[in-house]
């Protein structure tokens, strides 16, 4: 699989992940050394978007990497040209001090540090979700719950949110909750094969872990079929699509 | 009607250094200095207060419930619609409960209002002050001799024919009748290049620039075509939206998906 820093696939596999951030002194070597003079440089526009994004993507990459000096130097940069105070540079501030981060008490004062952010300023959705995702690391899934709800009660159209919450409610053994928050996510992409494939999970699991009469898990049961089918008919060599129909089926006739 | 004659008119070369490109010249920097001072006035976005966007949002999905019910399972569907129908009747999402059902007030009374209003203004300033005063100066230097004096050394030629429908285009300032139409006025060469940059400017700012007044004029056409507008009353959409719900067909497309797939799959 090709990756490149300007669109990396969301699930970097390590060995790609390890390419792109060898990559960093090659891009932080070239940038802001050649320059023109002042009043030629108002005529060469030499930063685009993809400039930006390029150096967000290596900075993860980076940190996954545990090459956290380059990291800094990337953000440096961000920081430099987008300013402090903007939501997004904050988001990654957050990201590296919580990947430099020793010890818990330290998660704990980023964790303080975010909290104060929010009071300041409620539409804060990068560092919102920092927060969230902070919480989820220390395993306070319960708090991580509470703060996704909050934040979906003020942004019910995120995809992401709902489908975090999906997983989380998943991890508590709440499927019914589990299946209604994967059900917001398909009416917002209606016609995510994954997301019907994952829903028809969510019924499976949620059938075969619950032992109330037989009729409602035949019916669960069905309706996974039927979402699997759907995520088929949708895409049609989607494996996951069809692994999971053929588990489902052989637990329906049993 | 007699055969047109030749016209031939006497003119110095130099006009050409001293009008043409002078013009040009100015042009391509007016343009040029518009976009960055366009860049410097320019607001960022601005801050959504958390009040506005869940009343934003909430509206978005009532419409995505609406546009892909068919999704949902039968039973799933009937819960969502009985709580979005009634939560949208009863205002619960609305930014000012306490506003609710009262006119609307005068939008320069507020704050946020008059700061959309300002942004508008202050791209409006930056585009029609350098255009009055280069304007005013072409009128001032090039163009007075070709109306009092009438000298049409002012002029330059195309170097192609043209019917007399151009006349009003390229001739704009020059008073006479019979002249060719292949003579061009300086105050029309000014509206040429006006309009006809926007290549240059592209070549020299990249792509997304401010120089150009067409561009600017297209986005004064639908300021703000949003569906939430400003003056629109948030609560009238939401109970145009909960009607919209209650009378929604549903299908629920997982409904014999089964069958599709094995018709598909013979």
């Amino acid at each position: 699989m090709s990756a490149d820093l300007l669109s990396p696939p969301p699930h970097l596999p390590p060995a790609a992940a390890l390419r792109l951030s060898q990559e960093a002194p090659r891009v932080l070597g070239n940038s802001s050394s050649k320059s023109l003079p002042y009043p030629f440089s108002l005529l060469y526009a030499a930063e685009s978007p993809e400039t930006w994004i390029r150096y967000e993507n290596l900075l993860l990459a980076c940190l996954r990497t545990g090459d956290d000096r380059s990291a800094r130097l990337c953000l440096e940069r961000l920081a430099e040209r987008f300013g402090d105070p903007n939501q997004r540079v904050k988001a990654l501030r957050g990201l590296y001090q919580e990947a430099v981060a020793p010890d818990n008490n330290a998660l704990e004062a980023i964790l303080k540090s975010y909290e104060k952010e929010i009071k300041d300023d409620p539409a804060n959705m990068p560092i919102r979700k920092r927060r969230i995702a902070l919480l989820k690391s220390m395993s306070k899934v319960p708090d991580a719950i509470a703060a996704l709800v909050e934040l979906l009660d003020v942004s019910p159209t995120d995809v992401e949110a709902w489908s975090e919450l999906a997983d989380l409610y998943l991890t508590q053994k709440l499927y019914p909750q589990a299946v209604f928050s994967m059900e917001e996510v398909l009416l917002i992409t209606p016609n995510a094969w994954n997301a019907h494939a994952r829903m028809g999970e969510l019924l499976y699991i949620s059938a075969i872990s619950t032992t109330n009469n037989d009729g409602g898990t035949t019916r669960i049961l069905s309706e996974s079929i039927k979402r699997f089918c759907r995520s088929i008919e949708l895409c049609e060599n989607y494996l996951r699509g069809y692994y999971g129909l053929n588990l489902v089926e052989s637990s329906y006739w049993q | 009607m007699a055969p047109p004659v030749a016209q031939t008119i006497h003119r110095d070369p130099a006009l050409f250094y001293w009008i043409l490109l002078p013009i040009t010249v100015v042009m391509i920097f007016t343009g040029i200095l518009r976009h960055y001072a366009q860049t410097l006035l320019q607001s960022g976005p601005k801050k959504q207060p958390v009040r506005l966007l869940r009343q934003q949002r909430s509206l978005m999905r009532g419409v995505n419930l609406r546009t892909n019910a068919n999704v949902l399972s039968p039973s799933s569907f009937q819960t969502r619609k009985a709580y979005l129908v009634s939560a949208f009747q009863d205002g619960a999402f609305l930014a000012d409960p306490e506003n609710r059902g009262k006119p609307r007030g005068n939008p320069m009374s507020d704050p946020a209002m008059m700061e959309g209003m300002m942004g508008g203004m202050k791209a409006n300033v930056a585009m029609m002050v350098p255009q009055t005063l280069i304007m005013g100066w072409i009128n001032a230097f090039f163009s007075g001799f070709v109306i009092s004096a009438f000298a049409p050394a002012r002029l330059v030629k195309l170097p192609f024919p043209l019917t007399p429908q151009f006349k009003s285009m390229l001739q704009s300032g020059v008073g006479t009748r019979d002249l060719d139409v292949r003579w061009v006025s300086s105050m029309s060469w000014y509206f040429l290049t006006l309009f006809g940059l926007q290549p240059v400017y592209t070549f020299i700012l990249g792509n997304n620039n401010a120089a150009s007044q067409v561009t600017q004029q297209m986005a004064q056409m639908n300021p703000g075509a949003g569906m939430m507008g400003p003056d629109q009353d948030p609560d009238k959409l939401f109970l145009s939206e909960a009607e919209n719900l209650e009378v929604v067909e549903h299908r629920w497309i997982l409904d014999g998906v089964e069958d599709r797939l094995l018709a598909r799959s013979k």
